[in-house]
């Protein structure tokens, strides 16, 4: 019976350890001084000779599930595959975004992190602060027929510090809208359409005939994809629409407080509140699944409408008081400096961003390349997007594009920001200017 | 009846004779072989136990010591700093009331619909299995299908605030936090996993004697005194077994958190185990995240102490 005790507490002992341990199980060692990344080159170099013969495994974590989007980058590994003896597989990891950087971290700390991976341009400036990111300049410009003058320098910015190029944007999406055509027509109220071609599209407008499909229908005017009050980003059409932004150009003083910044957000917060023509937070509303009469998502989300049970038409995001903008998010292709195979790693990354390749992704993913921006590459064989829907999209991404803000601290700032927003915007009846100062108060000493 | 009584009854003295162990010397070859094949089947465990769990919590001590940049990988030496700024953090004066509400609420709750479920479930009924097999179903469900469920019957303008409001109810802000936000948690959590903890409950009532029942009917107890007097001190070992797993494991809940609310808004639905979750793993702060991860640690320590000791007064038959 005794023994029934000490093994009851000793069960229980255990549970309580690994109740505290849980949280916390993806750490390993490393070393007491710190590791110079872009300093250890030297181990890198050694993979590929090293590995001769017995064929190095890349990794590449991805962000999406689409059978036929990893299918095509398994064909362009196995094409790499091909004339690289030096490596014997390209795998892609596919997780969700939200996952990616606990893997990537997780991964680092473990000594096995990716070799490559998409990086959203939000992480940009953390990543390579951090000496995370390999420098790609040197190896992309003497790879033969690799065009690199091709890249768009502009939609390169937030990857450049000087001659160092730090990643290869392989898709700049724009957030664009896409709205149900039915329930407009179903309500007899004018459609997006209707207000582009009376030069008349602006938020105030779509605020308009988002309430009014609400009043006459009783559904959801005007959902943001992928925002669940917990994404600030998705909120930057309408606060670059209002020439708003969270902080200044460099991410050291928040602009969050500004008149332009305060009009954007109660824009929303009526739509929410007062029209109740948005979802309130927590509510989930499916645009795709015929639920909202309008959405505004990245143009390579509108696969999501090949199963669509409605007519729908896609446009770019209405106008404000700052003109016409275009919000672009951006990912690029990046070799992570923890890395094994760096040089192996970033041989891949040159081939998969070649011309061919970048052609052949602009099938998934908006290119960077001049030679490829254009609407007919976009469209390419997609049942979804017309020449017609997406030429407008190519022009404001190249006339009024303006990418993401990105701060040095992003995961912090971005999480303060998110934080603030909804604990201080986010209900009924808040005067939403005080409410802004309180909201740079919390994001303000994160800057740098 | 009290609870010498009970024991009394239970236990009947047994008057054993002194064992005389032979000393290691004296020992019998034949008892050496036992014991070296006992320590060699306990071996596996213990090791396994030593590897990941006495070395891991060694390393997280370790790293709560630290600041730790993922990103960069460089551990910098900060002594008790993370310790200290849990103090002047603003965002634990709402985490850690919210992880002892929550933690005080959904044991109490788990372990009072445990035992009364079971008591439901242990009638000898026609069809009583199909209701026995149902109460389990929950705990056989994953924990993102079971808060997607409830996600849409809490969400606003959803099946709750549909029921609420054919009441003449305004709609309740279910997951906009604070109290409600626990309660809410604490009734997903408990409704999925209580099914388990009343198996458990069940096994204990079904192995109560019937003539302790039946001698307590003669006496002209009735139900309640029954269940009392005789049900409740018979299972107490039960009780507290389903108890302590359900202090240590309401510390541990956070897929609830991240799956529903995300802890929001701002901090005012997160628990500790979350907290850490977002430092380490949303925040990268490895070294503030570990720290916390010790208190966590030792706060499940100290509490599952505190409640074995205190089983002395309230726990019956112990050694049965």
């Amino acid at each position: 019976m005794r023994n029934l005790r000490s093994r009851m507490l000793a069960g229980a002992v255990a549970v309580a350890m690994l109740g505290a341990l849980a949280a916390c199980s993806s750490e390993s060692g490393s070393d007491e001084t710190p590791t110079s990344a872009s300093g250890d080159a030297s181990a890198s170099t050694a993979a590929p000779s090293g590995s001769n013969g017995s064929g190095v495994e890349l990794h590449m974590t991805v962000w999406t599930s689409d059978p036929d989007s990893l299918a095509m980058f398994d064909s362009i590994g196995k094409a790499f595959v091909e004339q690289q003896p030096a490596v014997s597989a390209v795998k892609f990891d596919s997780l969700t975004l939200d996952q990616l950087d606990t893997v990537i971290t997780t991964g680092i700390q473990s000594g096995n992190p990716p070799d490559l991976s998409w990086l959203p341009v939000e992480k940009s400036l953390e990543y390579i602060h951090n000496d995370a990111l390999v420098d790609l300049a040197p190896a992309l410009k003497e790879t033969n027929g690799y065009d690199f003058e091709d890249l768009v320098p502009r939609l390169q910015e937030r990857w450049t510090v000087g001659d160092a190029l730090y990643g290869v944007p392989f898709s700049t999406g724009a957030l664009v809208m896409a709205f149900n055509k039915d329930l407009y027509e179903k309500a007899g109220i004018k459609s997006p359409d209707d207000l582009i071609a009376e030069g008349n599209w602006t938020w105030d407008s779509f605020r308009e005939i988002s309430k009014q499909l609400h009043d006459k229908l009783g559904v959801t005017g005007y959902v943001m994809n992928d925002f669940d009050y917990k994404n600030w980003t998705r909120l930057l059409p309408i606060l670059f629409a209002y020439g708003a932004s969270p902080w200044n150009d460099d991410a050291t003083q928040c602009s969050a407080d500004s008149p332009e910044f305060a009009k954007a957000i109660q824009l929303y917060h009526d739509m929410v509140y007062t029209d109740q023509s948005a979802p309130l937070p927590g509510q989930k509303v499916d645009f795709w699944g015929g639920q909202a009469g309008a959405t505004t998502a990245f143009l390579g989300s509108m696969n999501n409408l090949k199963d669509a049970t409605f007519k729908y038409d896609i446009v770019p995001t209405p106008a404000g008081p700052a003109g016409d903008t275009q919000a672009l998010g951006q990912a690029s292709i990046v070799v992570l400096a923890a890395g094994k195979n760096k040089d192996l790693a970033t041989e891949f990354l040159a081939f998969l961003t070649n011309k061919a390749n970048a052609e052949t992704m602009a099938k998934f993913y908006p290119p960077t390349r001049e030679s490829l921006l254009s609407a007919k590459v976009l469209v390419g064989r997609s049942t979804i997007l017309t020449e017609d829907m997406v030429q407008p999209i190519v022009d404001a991404t190249k006339e009024t594009g303006k990418i993401f803000p990105v701060a040095v601290d992003d995961a912090k700032v971005a999480d303060a920001l998110n934080r603030s927003l909804d604990t201080n915007i986010w209900k009924d009846g808040v005067d939403i200017p005080d409410a802004l100062t309180q909201v740079c108060a919390d994001v303000q000493p994160l800057l740098k | 009846m009290n609870r010498t009584d009970h024991a009394a009854v239970a236990a009947p003295a047994r008057v054993r004779p002194p064992r005389v162990r032979p000393s290691s010397k004296n020992r019998p070859p034949r008892d050496a072989g036992r014991n070296v094949f006992g320590y060699s089947l306990l071996a596996p465990g213990v090791l396994g136990f030593v590897a990941v769990g006495g070395t891991a919590l060694v390393w997280v001590f370790w790293l709560s010591l630290h600041s730790v940049n993922a990103l960069s990988q460089k551990k910098t030496f900060v002594g008790l700093d993370n310790y200290v700024r849990i103090f002047h953090d603003p965002d634990m004066k709402t985490v850690f009331p919210n992880t002892a509400f929550f933690v005080v609420l959904l044991s109490v709750l788990g372990t009072v619909a445990a035992v009364a479920l079971a008591v439901l479930l242990n009638q000898k009924l026609a069809g009583i299995n199909f209701f026995r097999s149902a109460i389990f179903v929950p705990a056989l469900v994953t924990m993102v299908a079971w808060a997607l469920v409830w996600h849409f019957i809490v969400q606003p303008k959803g099946l709750l605030d549909g029921i609420t409001g054919a009441f003449g109810l305004d709609p309740m802000p279910w997951l906009r936090g604070g109290t409600l936000t626990l309660v809410v948690f604490a009734v997903v959590q408990m409704t999925k996993n209580v099914g388990v903890n009343v198996i458990i409950m069940l096994a204990a009532l079904q192995s109560v004697p019937e003539d302790l029942l039946e001698a307590a009917r003669l006496d002209g107890a009735g139900a309640w005194a029954r269940f009392r007097h005789i049900v409740v001190p018979q299972i107490s070992p039960a009780i507290l077994m389903v108890f302590m797993l359900m202090v240590t494991g309401s510390f541990k809940v956070f897929e609830i958190v991240l799956l529903m609310t995300g802890g929001g808004p701002g901090v005012q639905s997160s628990v500790l185990s979350f907290a850490i979750y977002h430092e380490a793993f949303e925040l990268n702060d490895i070294g503030y995240a570990s720290s916390l991860a010790v208190i966590l640690f030792l706060a499940v320590l100290a509490l599952t102490g505190i409640i074995w000791q205190l089983r002395k007064r309230f726990v019956y038959y112990e050694s049965d």
